[in-house]
């Protein structure tokens, strides 16, 4: 079942074309990264999901209702990207608002804001005045009031951004958490490496236009480069290769295979045992997501 | 309900954790205390020695002004920025991207402006009241019924600041807060006292007559309904007093609620 179905979805700002036709369904229970360059349009999108910002055609259905719906926007917890807090508020009655806001009982604030504070770090800083949290205090409390409530989905806005690498582990580690209690978690991001490590699914946006979206290890154009390193190498053995291997290069001890189909490498170890030989270490070398989101990025230039 | 009440807590926390709230506080209070003071000694006017009872009656009147001025301060700073500093900041998105609506954002955000404003107009009067007893052993109702009508303008220039800030930024908002004060007074003046009527547009044209009466009609009374507040003060004011402009003040308020939640449903953040 998909949580978010965005269809035709556009949005113009004057001239300027934030997205164009967008295409897209979330599943629930996935983490889905939503990838691209700075103007992509990928806050827009979000926007358009919490009804901030209106589209100019089409639309989003998020839980089965439109988009910007009070009672959508009941299951959802929300990170903005730099979130701007008032700062006169202290960290505990911050999260105590949001918590109304959601019409959360005063009881259940009260267990809830103990909880997250505790599990966020922010517990001796839950009476400082939030003009003297650090960046990633409130990046932190940020998190701690899209939680707030136990919302269904996630919708995060850059939730790494300025995080030293601690912080950015513990915000990694919530994430995950919530993935397991089967939380739809979305997440714009342009920091590769987190979306890799937390996301099953991802969308290249470019120019407002979706180029590319799958899971990690399909999306990918060319199939992982197979890499064999032998103790020492055979010309049996590089035969054998040839026959499963659309192409193979041999570097040192090592033969770097560019498979020919998906049964490649389930034919390499029977390969190395008929040709003798004495094998080191077999790995595959997939293709990182920085070069499949430079080459999206690439393609749709040349356009 | 329960929304718009977290969003009016959080403003009166706002406007009562900020620091230049206390200093107009401080000031007021002075001249309250020169209003006060108004009921001291003896005066004479037109030859004639004011009785301790008129005495009370002219401080009162003093009293009224300052608090009216105070207050109209006061609404007009708090109004200007409430809404625009979280539209400025971002912070709006944190609150409208809650399930809470736009209308009910707004709503909470006037109710606690009304709120910080209100409280301290309260506090002035009774503060002021009590002064006035220990002096006379007169406890002047009249001053409490009369702020009670008068928050009626309060009640008008928030929400008039209010859609003003929506469209625009917040010295122009704050400039048209005022210069809309102003400017409506001085017409009410103009068409609201008959001899001041006489003497400047006695001799006009029916169609220059018409024109005013338009124009009166067609901009918020402030200073018909600060008169009719007054007459129950004093009768500084005392012709044609009617109960109007407290009509037409009510149905401006409306309609400048109709517009502002139009405007504000249609606003992008």
């Amino acid at each position: 079942m998909s949580t978010i179905v965005a269809t035709g979805l556009t949005k113009n700002y004057g001239k300027v074309r934030a997205l164009v036709g967008v295409d897209l369904a979330v599943k629930e229970g996935e983490v889905f990264g939503f990838l691209g360059p700075n103007g992509a349009g990928k806050t827009t999108f979000i926007k358009i999901m919490l009804g901030l910002v209106f589209p100019s055609a089409g639309g989003i259905d998020v839980f089965g209702s439109r988009a910007g719906d009070t009672t959508v926007r009941r299951r959802i917890g929300y990170l903005p990207e730099n979130m701007r807090l008032q700062g006169f508020l202290k960290g505990r009655e911050f999260l105590d608002l949001s918590g109304k806001l959601y019409g959360l009982s005063r009881e259940v604030r009260k267990e809830r804001i103990g909880r997250y504070l505790e599990l966020l770090g922010l517990k001796d800083a839950a009476h400082r005045p939030l003009r003297e949290y650090s960046k990633g205090m409130l990046q932190r409390i940020g998190i701690a009031q899209a939680l707030i409530h136990n919302p269904d989905m996630l919708l995060l806005d850059e939730p790494t951004s300025g995080l030293d690498p601690i912080g950015t582990k513990e915000i990694r580690d919530i994430i995950l958490a919530e993935k397991w209690r089967g939380k739809t978690i979305f997440i714009n991001s342009h920091l590769l490496s987190e979306v890799e490590r937390t996301c099953d699914r991802v969308a290249i946006l470019d120019h407002g236009k979706i180029v590319k979206v799958g899971k990690l290890d399909t999306l990918s154009s060319r199939r992982a480069t197979i890499m064999v390193e032998v103790i020492e190498k055979s010309e049996k053995l590089h035969e054998g290769l040839k026959r499963v291997a659309e192409e193979v290069r041999v570097k040192d001890n090592t033969y770097i295979i560019t498979p020919k189909d998906d049964q490649t490498m389930a034919h390499i170890p029977g390969i190395i045992v008929e040709a003798g030989a004495r094998m080191v270490s077999i790995k595959e070398d997939r293709e990182s997501l920085e070069d499949i989101f430079l080459s999206a990025i690439k393609q749709e230039g040349k356009k | 309900m329960r929304q718009i009440l977290a969003i009016a807590g959080n403003t009166i926390k706002e406007g009562l954790r900020n620091k230049m709230f206390y200093i107009l506080l401080g000031v007021a209070l002075i001249f309250v205390l020169i209003g006060r003071g108004c009921m001291s000694g003896s005066m004479n006017i037109r030859n004639r020695e004011l009785s301790p009872e008129q005495m009370v009656s002219f401080g009162t009147t003093i009293g009224f002004f300052i608090i009216t001025f105070w207050g109209l301060t006061l609404a007009g700073l708090l109004s200007t920025g409430a809404i625009l500093s979280d539209i400025e900041t971002g912070v709006i998105t944190t609150f409208i991207s809650k399930p809470i609506s736009r209308l009910e954002y707004l709503l909470g955000k006037f109710a606690g402006v009304l709120a910080v404003v209100l409280l301290n107009v309260a506090v002035l009067a009774v503060g002021f009241s009590i002064l006035a007893f220990l002096r006379a052993s007169v406890f002047p109702f009249s001053l409490l019924l009369a702020l009670g009508i008068f928050a009626l303008n309060i009640v008008l220039l928030i929400s008039f600041i209010f859609l003003i800030s929506l469209v625009t930024s917040r010295v122009i908002a704050m400039v048209f807060g005022i210069l809309g004060y102003v400017f409506s007074t001085a017409f009410d003046i103009l068409v609201y006292f008959d001899a001041v009527r006489e003497k400047m547009v006695g001799s006009a044209s029916a169609l220059t007559k018409i024109s005013i009466q338009i124009i009166y009609f067609a901009l918020p009374q402030w200073g018909s309904t600060w008169f009719y507040s007054s007459s129950f003060i004093n009768d500084f004011f005392s012709q044609s007093m009617s109960f109007w402009p407290v009509v037409h003040t009510l149905l401006y308020i409306g309609l400048i609620w109709i517009v502002t939640a139009f405007v504000f449903s249609k606003k992008e953040f």
